[in-house]
């Protein structure tokens, strides 16, 4: 009896062990790639190619009322969501350091031209305002304006206009690298890689918002590999690529760097979508309350979503055309739920006009569908 | 009171000037209450889209005011309770009685969004009718005396020799003619405003206004015909506090003081600056009515300095007044942020025309040259020079003495080199009335006579 009890009893705690050894440790991660491959512009899909999963509320939503802008640019309320940060650029090349074929070429590469495309490109996004740095121009119409303006007029401008005072330095660091591979017949590899930082010059502080990584861009991305291949015989140049000519490679750097901006722009359309409260929807037509001043672009696929008591309900997806300060959007696709059909029904009815406990908002999902093809 | 979105009444008297009243405003609303509401709305968002659409709402309730056609828009009227018809009938009854309903108190609601236009609400809520008057003084000229009742602090001076009665009685005098000099120099504000800046700032102008009433008061000039004194009681650490009732000569103290503001306003000065900027600033100076001499004591020293930068050049100018022995009056420095132009061989000339052209820069230029000019006024005008040959002297040792006792003459030094005493005061004076007065002055303490004069610049006499 008293084996049996043991035996029982060995058995018992047996059992207990073997249900602890098959408690199995968390997965929370897993080993992932590091790649080196080019990067690539992801952009928002056709608010009209939209399924149902696909209403949902992109990251960076942001539902602040206009009711803080007092629509002043020069003074504009830090609360308010129109203000944007004042910035001026810097294209901080970094040197190509080492000696070896087409090295020096590299290192001639002037990105001042660069910088200037950059300003251009981010004015246009309306996410930050712009400072720039193009003296020269600038110099030179103030000297046009008081060659047929008179002194005064432009000295009262001037004084009336001063030159704004940026909140930020947005700094783009590039790395660039070659490589050439073969022997008789050989071809140059150029890669190009892009970080951005926007800091406070007074505090020194990187902010960590927007977060756009880094860019990737190789020379195979902006020319095909023939168009970068030279013969050389008893270690000379004979024909092919100019590769020690600064002016050849300038011309392969120029669109590797113009690539990466325009990756960089859907980026920064991602981190910092355009935001809108949705004023009424009337049938399928909804109305915003801001449009161009708040950076939203035509074209633009919109999530419209209901923001109550804290939490969001995606109601559907819009694509939205703007005005100067309002923006007008078609709703492609109701999100099958029944608060989207309540609001439907309404809408279909007359004008449905959210209440303030339940406001409507709508959120950018990123770079327009047809932004690439437009305007870079 | 206006309430928070109310509107200044000012801006509906601007909109009862206006003279359509064809479009009678088939959108104004007349509650119940006898309120009078238009609705508008205004392209665009903000302030000045808010100000448009307000703007407009006001001119049609003034247009709907001003035809007294009130009552025939009321739909409601004969639901309205008697207060409200009255108002109504009042206003009506005013307007076209031709009655000012300037003044009128207006509220305007919380702007709204309704597409890409802002819209708000303005009413004219029931008030009681009546008009503001204005009652403000002026210089009288047929007045020859002006009485006023000042208050004067005063404590014993051992120093000087007074007692606190003395100083109470002296200190209400000086703010009796600084108090009238303040009435007449806003007056003829216009007329120096040129020379120096006399501003809308209050505490400027009790500056000023002070300053030439001890000017006055030292230079005994009697501007002061008579007082009487009203009431005289003690206050804390054996002060005396008066109250006088004093006569004022208005015609003594405008010319008095218009000397001074002369004085202070017109030293001569020369410009001490390189080429282009000395004949640009020559060329200002003169616009601005300052004299310009060679040979002036007071100095305007101007140094430029370009700022380069990626081609283009920015303007650091800075100008000092001083006299020739070296005391700075008054300091101005340019804004250098203010342009930037492309750097050429023309850029200084450019950017010296932008910078003198802006009228808060030549402001504060004008502003500093004017202090400047008072300050030396102040100190008891400018630094001259006397140089008398010893031979004439029979005691030089009384040399200082006698010079101090020259009406106007103050902060006399004396040194010598053996062959010439050289005097160096202050006066605030023409220099020909120095040269007059010295001549008759210095004769009890000479060994021969005088010879004439010899008048090397505005600031320098020689007795060879």
């Amino acid at each position: 009896m008293k084996n049996t009890f043991k035996i029982a009893l060995s058995l018992a705690a047996a059992a207990v062990l073997s249900a602890c050894q098959t408690t199995q440790p968390a997965q929370q991660t897993q080993s992932g790639q590091v790649s080196n491959r080019a990067s690539n512009a992801v952009i928002a899909k056709s608010a009209y190619r939209f399924e149902d999963k696909d209403i949902k509320v992109p990251a960076y939503f942001d539902t602040q009322g206009l009711a803080n802008c007092s629509f002043d640019r020069s003074n504009e309320n830090d609360s308010c969501p129109l203000k944007k940060p004042i910035v001026r650029m810097y294209f901080s090349g970094t040197d190509v350091g080492g000696e070896g074929q087409g090295v020096d070429a590299l290192r001639q590469y002037d990105d001042s031209q660069l910088l200037k495309m950059l300003e251009n490109q981010f004015a246009g996004i309306n996410r930050f305002r712009i400072v720039t740095r193009d003296d020269s121009v600038i110099a030179e119409e103030k000297q046009l304006q008081l060659e047929q303006q008179g002194a005064s007029t432009v000295a009262r401008t001037a004084a009336n206009r001063r030159i704004l005072q940026p909140d930020y330095v947005v700094k783009l660091d590039t790395l660039r690298t070659v490589k050439n591979e073969g022997s008789i017949t050989g071809w140059m590899d150029y890669t190009l890689e892009l970080t951005a930082a926007t800091i406070d010059p007074y505090t020194r502080e990187m902010l960590s918002y927007p977060n756009l990584g880094k860019i990737r861009v190789k020379s195979e991305d902006v020319r095909d590999r023939s168009e970068l291949k030279y013969v050389m015989a008893n270690n000379r140049y004979v024909s092919g690529y100019r590769y020690f000519d600064s002016a050849h490679v300038n011309a392969v750097i120029n669109d590797m760097a113009s690539r990466g901006i325009d990756i960089l722009l859907t980026r920064m359309l991602s981190e910092m979508p355009a935001t809108a409260q949705v004023l009424g929807i009337k049938g399928n037509q909804i109305s915003l309350d801001r449009g161009q001043n708040a950076g939203v672009l035509p074209n633009e696929t919109m999530i419209i979503f209901q923001y109550s008591a804290g939490f969001v309900e995606p109601i559907g997806v819009a694509n939205v055309n703007p005005s100067r300060n309002s923006a007008m959007g078609e709703m492609t696709l109701w999100k099958d739920s029944s608060l989207a059909d309540t609001i439907s029904a309404q809408a279909q009815a007359g004008i449905y006009r959210p209440t303030n406990s339940a406001k409507i908002f709508a959120v950018s999902v990123g770079t327009p569908a047809n932004f690439l093809e437009n305007r870079t | 009171m206006i309430k928070a979105f109310g509107v200044k009444p000012a801006l509906l008297s601007v909109m009862l000037g206006l003279t359509s009243t064809s479009a009678l405003a088939q959108d104004l609303n007349i509650l119940l209450s006898g309120e009078i509401q238009a609705d508008r709305c205004a392209y665009g968002r903000g302030a000045s889209a808010i100000e448009q659409a307000k703007t407009e709402a006001l001119a049609d309730i003034a247009r709907a005011l001003q035809s007294g056609k009130v009552l025939s828009i009321a739909d409601t009227y004969e639901e309205m309770d008697t207060a409200s018809t009255t108002w109504l009938q009042q206003l009506s009854d005013m307007a076209q009685t031709g009655y000012d309903l300037r003044g009128l108190k207006t509220n305007t609601s919380k702007p709204r969004l309704e597409g890409t236009d802002t819209c708000v609400t303005v009413s004219v809520v029931k008030q009681t009718l009546g008009t503001a008057t204005t009652d403000e003084g002026s210089w009288d000229d047929a007045q020859t005396i002006v009485s006023v009742t000042v208050v004067g602090e005063g404590w014993p001076d051992s120093q000087q020799g007074m007692s606190a009665r003395e100083a109470a009685e002296l200190d209400a005098l000086r703010r009796a003619i600084s108090q009238v000099v303040g009435v007449w120099l806003t007056e003829q504000r216009t007329q120096y405003s040129n020379t120096v800046s006399h501003t809308n700032d209050t505490s400027d102008n009790f500056a000023m206004n002070d300053f030439v009433a001890r000017q006055l008061q030292t230079k005994s000039s009697g501007v002061v015909k008579q007082w009487q004194l009203i009431d005289s009681k003690a206050i804390a650490d054996e002060g005396v506090q008066v109250t006088l009732r004093a006569d004022v000569e208005k015609q003594k103290l405008e010319i008095a003081t218009s000397h001074i503001m002369q004085q202070i306003g017109s030293p001569r000065v020369a410009v001490n600056a390189p080429a282009p900027l000395d004949s640009e600033l020559k060329r200002w100076l003169s616009s601005q009515g300052v004299e310009l001499s060679e040979n002036a004591n007071l100095i305007l020293n101007a140094k430029p300095r370009m700022i380069e930068r990626d081609g283009t050049a920015r303007l650091d100018l800075r100008v000092e007044v001083t006299d020739q022995a070296g005391n700075i009056y008054g300091e101005w420095q340019n804004d250098p942020t203010l342009i930037a132009l492309p750097n050429g061989q023309d850029a200084l000339y450019d950017l010296i025309d932008v910078h003198l052209s802006l009228d808060a820069q030549q402001k504060a230029l004008r502003q500093q040259l004017g202090d400047a000019f008072m300050r030396v006024v102040q100190e008891g005008g400018l630094v001259h020079d006397v140089y008398i040959n010893s031979r004439y002297l029979a005691k030089p040792e009384r040399l200082s003495g006698v010079i101090s006792t020259l009406g106007g003459a103050q902060d006399v030094s004396i040194s010598n080199d053996g062959k010439f005493y050289k005097a160096q005061l202050r006066f605030s004076g023409k220099t020909g009335d120095l040269v007059a007065a010295l001549q008759q002055s210095l004769q009890p303490i000479t060994a021969a006579e005088l010879p004439k004069a010899v008048i090397a610049n505005e600031f320098t006499i020689r007795f060879n």
